[in-house]
């Protein structure tokens, strides 16, 4: 949606933000949120169980339980930080449940925050200076922020994407693995 | 959030800071007692913890993880020697005093001017889970260590002497 919605924005041109701006704009914008929405639900349906994975595997010393991992999305100045820190604690705890700290996190989990928290804030920006009563000639910058933040929402949809991908695969590995490792010392049948 | 127990040998130690109340690791790395090795980045101790954690000391180790800070908050050693420290105290107290100036500037804004201050009203929802959280912690590590208590610590491995109670 973030794609379309900047193709909509640079067909049109400057203005496409306001009044007499792209009508095809204004509905992916809205389709954009209603999107936003709904994945926000799948993807934190998916930390759930991720965060709830790690806990099963026996690990200890993990800092978030999966009620909290959804919560810190929700905590004002918490959300900056600590749904990365979860993040790689999954990470970590999926590659290598025992010495879990020890585990490298993939440069792209720092990508993908820096993205989010980059359109965020572009967002929320630009939000704020689409006021023509207290910044009358905030128009412009605003769209160039509104475009700044589709940019990074791309950016960081595109490595989410690939990230859950790859941590869905580590954990069907060491569930695959702890399946045959407990069939292994259950007592055969005769 | 939660407490676990580590029973083993400090094998590396990588001091970050060392402040007149705790101490910040980079990293410490224990050798378990059944060979396994456990990694801990970006730990703190409290300053009566902090002497005894140097390379080759060897006992049970009490580790803690709360909303901003994990780390070691006991340590027994074979020597009977039994020490506590929750090292999130100040934090506790800054998040009460951040949450309750932020909750006053809110109703003073919604008295006077009638609107909600978006930031204040995030720092007083921030100060109150902090604080629930960092009090939750340190109860839970007093009751971790306490419940503990009488444990008999390893002997250090390869050597004689008994545990002592």
């Amino acid at each position: 949606m973030a794609v379309f919605a900047l193709i909509f924005a640079l067909l049109h041109g400057p203005g496409f933000d306001d009044e007499n701006g792209s009508a095809g704009y204004l509905s992916v914008l809205l389709l954009q949120f209603v999107t936003l929405i709904v994945g926000g639900i799948v993807f934190l349906r998916w930390v759930y169980i991720a965060t709830a994975n790690v806990h099963a595997y026996g690990t200890v010393g993990l800092s978030t339980t999966p009620g909290w991992a959804i919560a810190w999305y929700f905590i004002p100045v918490a959300n900056l930080f600590l749904p990365l820190r979860t993040m790689r604690e999954t990470w970590q705890a999926s590659a290598e449940p025992r010495d879990w700290e020890a585990a490298r996190v993939p440069a792209l989990i720092g990508w993908w925050w820096f993205s989010w928290i980059i359109s965020g804030f572009a967002t929320a920006t630009a939000f704020h200076l689409d006021d023509p009563e207290k910044f009358p000639d905030a128009g412009r910058a605003a769209e160039i922020l509104t475009n700044v933040s589709d940019l990074f929402t791309i950016a960081a949809s595109l490595s989410l994407a690939v990230i859950v991908r790859r941590l869905t695969a580590i954990q069907k590995v060491r569930e695959r693995d702890l399946l045959q490792a407990r069939q292994a010392v259950a007592p055969q049948s005769i | 959030m939660g407490t676990s127990i580590v029973d083993g040998t400090l094998e590396e130690v990588t001091v970050r800071r060392t402040m007149s109340k705790f101490t910040t690791y980079k990293q410490l790395i224990f050798k378990l007692d059944d060979g396994s090795t456990r990694t801990i980045n970006n730990a703190i101790a409290e300053r009566a913890i902090a002497p005894v954690l140097a390379a080759g000391t060897h006992g049970r180790f009490y580790l803690f993880t709360s909303f901003d800070l994990k780390g070691v908050h006991g340590i027994r050693l074979p020597d009977g020697q039994a020490i506590y420290g929750f090292p999130g105290s100040n934090n506790k107290k800054i998040f009460l005093i951040v949450g309750l100036a932020n909750l006053a500037w809110v109703l003073f804004r919604i008295a006077t001017t009638g609107d909600l201050p978006l930031l204040g009203t995030g720092l007083t929802i921030l100060g109150a889970v902090g604080y629930f959280l960092t009090d939750k912690a340190q109860r839970e590590t007093k009751q971790h260590f306490d419940e503990d208590n009488g444990h008999l610590a390893t002997p250090v491995p390869g050597s004689n002497s008994p545990a002592v109670h």
